[in-house]
């Protein structure tokens, strides 16, 4: 109930701040008020904190309002120039001729690598014939020799 | 788009301001200098007392000229203008809000001499830096700039029963941060 009670007069106590209170509302803060003394000091505490809260709107105006002005002004010209395609076409045209050199460097460097092996074949080692003897092999002893 | 925040402006302001939007889009720098005129001064002040710093504020409040002013041909209704303005700057003040650190709470710092009534502002500011940024914003929306909750909730971009829960949360919160650093200080 207690806590209940707290809760409520927490609340009532934020929305007297929008709103006036009806009768009842405000015959429960009363009835609250006097069950517990210890929340009245509190309760100036927070009307002090929320005027003071209040109290501290600053009135800001620039120091030279013009140059306010001027500088909105002169920033909305940058702005509106480079939103224009005139500011961006150097810009783009430098891009694509960027973009069309990388790729005729990416085409040179992929081609170099994808051309074919030079025929080496002639050095190539492979299993050749075996040699024939210088000297014809004799023939056995007893053998007749052959007639060439 | 909702047109609340342009209940403050009486009907020949507000006819003069559109004659003014319609011209600022075809690039005339001389209405768009009256724009600027006309709101500069509240927008500065909302972007200060959110961000407490002056400069920052000036910093935001011109982004939000220059964005509201790129982004004019999305704006169907010029009637809303000055809450799509509004609705920029706070969103600006958020962000930079949330890319800031929380600042740490010491109450012991002030100097005697600056006097009590200074002192409590230090103290009431510092309060305000520990504060996440949504509730921080809406208490100062509400507290400090007097705007009414359909306002904030227009300019902070969420429903009315967000607006009302984060400044319940935000009074609590600020009624408990500032009930301890008085006992801190006393």
């Amino acid at each position: 109930m207690s806590l209940f009670g707290r809760r409520k007069y927490v609340a009532l106590l934020n929305e007297r701040q929008d709103r006036v209170l009806t009768e009842r509302e405000e015959a429960f803060l009363d009835r609250y008020r006097a069950d517990h003394p210890e929340c009245v000091a509190e309760e100036s505490l927070h009307d002090e904190g929320f005027a003071m809260l209040r109290g501290l709107g600053l009135d800001e105006d620039p120091a030279a309002p013009e140059r306010f002005e001027h500088r909105v002004i002169r920033r909305w010209r940058v702005q509106s120039v480079k939103d224009t395609a005139a500011y961006w076409s150097p810009a783009i045209c430098g891009a694509l001729v960027a973009a069309i050199a990388l790729l005729a460097m990416f085409q040179l460097v992929g081609r170099s690598s994808t051309m074919p092996p030079i025929d080496v074949t002639g050095n190539e080692a492979r299993r050749l014939d075996p040699p024939k003897p210088v000297f014809p092999s004799l023939p056995n002893p007893g053998e007749p020799i052959a007639p060439r | 788009m909702d047109a609340v925040l342009t209940t403050h402006l009486p009907n020949e302001a507000l006819v003069e301001e559109l004659h003014w939007l319609q011209r600022c889009r075809q690039g005339d720098e001389a209405a768009l200098a009256m724009v600027i005129a006309r709101h500069r001064a509240r927008i500065i002040r909302t972007a200060a007392n959110i961000l407490r710093d002056r400069h920052e504020a000036e910093d935001v409040a011109q982004e939000s000229f220059l964005k509201a002013f790129r982004e004019l041909h999305r704006l169907r209704d010029d009637r809303a203008f000055s809450g799509y303005l509004y609705r920029i700057c706070v969103r600006l003040c958020m962000d930079r809000l949330r890319s800031r650190r929380i600042e740490p709470a010491e109450f012991d710092s002030v100097e005697e001499s600056q006097g009590a009534r200074v002192e409590n502002r230090l103290v009431i500011q510092k309060l305000l830096g520990q504060m996440p940024p949504d509730l921080r914003a809406t208490l100062v929306l509400r507290e400090i700039e007097q705007f009414s909750y359909e306002e904030i909730a227009e300019m902070m971009h969420v429903p009315l029963g967000t607006v009302r829960s984060r400044l319940h949360t935000a009074r609590e919160r600020f009624r408990k941060l500032w009930i301890d650093a008085t006992r801190e200080t006393a």
